[in-house]
């Protein structure tokens, strides 16, 4: 099921529906910079999400780095996990 | 936009943050019969976190954490401190994200998780076109409603209570320390988000208190909740289940009537979309200070994109996400929710006056 793009896709119609207009308008070249940006990595996410390609970094691989600090103040503190 | 609020609200935002997700998953589960214990020490983290937000918001009112830690911290090591804030707060939002769209998924089985995070962030990005005000609105009037059904719904968990659970107290203090760590980071440390919203309140100065009172009420549900959790489902159940209050809800009957839970959803619903709506807002404001925008407004939709494509990608596993979520998470906010709020508090004691309006 390749939902993800689909729910991207609809969040980028609404912001153009919503704020596009508004944004053109003011010429803030800087918000317009970080809304594209934002949007843009939204879909890349979600195009590797659809197609399981796993190539861009991932928020709970980068957290995992602490996993072996957890392990070994778990092991100290007597907890079960 | 409504932008401004009163001290009452964020008072009550307060109170509804910390019960947000927390209150059914019982974090410090881990330390078995002792969680309340650990529930007790935590709450300290998070008094010491609200009480250093508070000190530096009324030593410069009206002025943004953000600029505030520019100015006394250095313009560089300011801005390394505040990217690494709004990635925090993007995490938390994430996590947040996750967990109220796994609760729902109770509801919902046949739904995509991508479909959950939309209809939840759309209804958050709707409050936040509002402004921040609405949110304290929110706040005003979910709480007494919230209050009630906690207290009801505690109260109808102790008619099958086993207390004998709950001994023996403090067998170790190891497990009880630990479980305070974790309890810590969530959800007491992340009173530190309303850094972001206190520079609104135009009764800082008068009525801090009042964020006090309502903080203290939520310590004490949560360790009645961590009381009945435990005296309820015994302390191995309880750490078995995704959803311990909920569990421990099932458990109640009234002659012929049950699915008592049932009832509850809508408690379980309110807390954990008013602590996504919150950090959502509060990721708002970080990013507007952050890039030194005039609004935010343009972002809200294009954020909500990001933190759904994220979280489909990063949370696949449901059955491990607890465990990621309580004692990996810890090592990674904890750290960035004191250093941040203790760094720019060190800061604000040794650095002479802000001048000028923020």
């Amino acid at each position: 099921m390749y939902v993800m793009r689909y729910v991207i896709l609809f969040f980028i119609a609404l912001t153009i529906a919503i704020e596009g207009r508004q944004l053109v308008r003011d010429r803030d070249w800087k918000l317009i910079g970080i809304v594209s940006l934002l949007l843009l990595i939204a879909m890349a996410y979600a195009i590797n999400a659809d197609y399981r390609l796993h190539i861009l970094p991932n928020v709970a691989d980068l957290i995992s780095i602490f996993e072996p600090w957890a392990q070994q103040f778990n092991q100290y503190f007597h907890l079960s996990s | 936009m409504i932008n401004r609020m009163s001290s009452q609200q964020l008072a009550f935002l307060v109170f509804l943050l910390m019960l947000g997700s927390a209150l059914i998953y019982v974090p410090e589960s881990m330390t078995r019969q002792d969680a309340w214990i650990s529930s007790l020490l935590a709450s300290l983290v998070g008094l010491y976190i609200l009480w250093a937000i508070l000190f530096i918001q009324k030593k410069y009112p009206g002025i943004s954490i953000f600029k505030i830690s520019e100015v006394v911290l250095g313009r560089i090591t300011g801005k390394i401190f505040n990217a690494f804030y709004v990635w925090l707060l993007i995490v938390v939002s994430m996590l947040y994200l996750y967990d109220i769209a796994a609760f729902l998924m109770l509801i919902f089985p046949d739904l995509p998780y991508s479909i959950l995070y939309a209809i939840v962030l759309l209804l958050a990005a709707y409050l936040l076109y509002q402004g921040p005000g609405i949110i304290g609105r929110l706040g005003e009037s979910l709480v007494f409603l919230t209050l009630f059904l906690v207290l009801l719904g505690l109260g109808m968990t102790a008619t099958s209570a086993q207390w004998s659970n709950l001994s023996p107290v403090l067998s170790d203090w190891k497990p009880v320390l630990a479980g305070a760590i974790y309890g810590a980071n969530w959800p007491y440390a992340e009173v530190s988000a309303f850094a972001l919203f206190l520079p609104l309140l135009n009764d800082l100065q008068e009525k801090s208190h009042k964020i006090y009172i309502w903080y203290l009420i939520a310590v004490i549900v949560l360790v009645l909740r961590s009381v009945m959790v435990i005296a309820t489902l015994g302390p191995e159940y309880t750490q078995l289940s995704r959803f311990p209050l909920f569990s421990s809800m099932r458990l109640v009957r009234f002659t012929h009537f049950q699915r008592v839970e049932l009832f509850f959803i809508l408690l379980w619903f309110i807390t954990g979309f008013s602590a996504i709506a919150i950090f959502y807002q509060s990721l708002m404001l970080a990013l507007k200070d952050f890039f030194k925008l005039r609004t935010y407004r343009p972002l809200i939709l294009p954020t909500a994109a990001l933190l759904i494509a994220l979280c489909q990608c990063s949370f696949a596993a449901n059955t491990t996400f607890l465990q990621f979520e309580t004692s990996v998470v810890t090592f990674h906010s904890l750290p960035i929710h004191l250093i941040y709020v203790s760094a720019v508090l060190l800061g604000v004691v040794i650095h002479p006056r802000l001048t000028g309006s923020g």
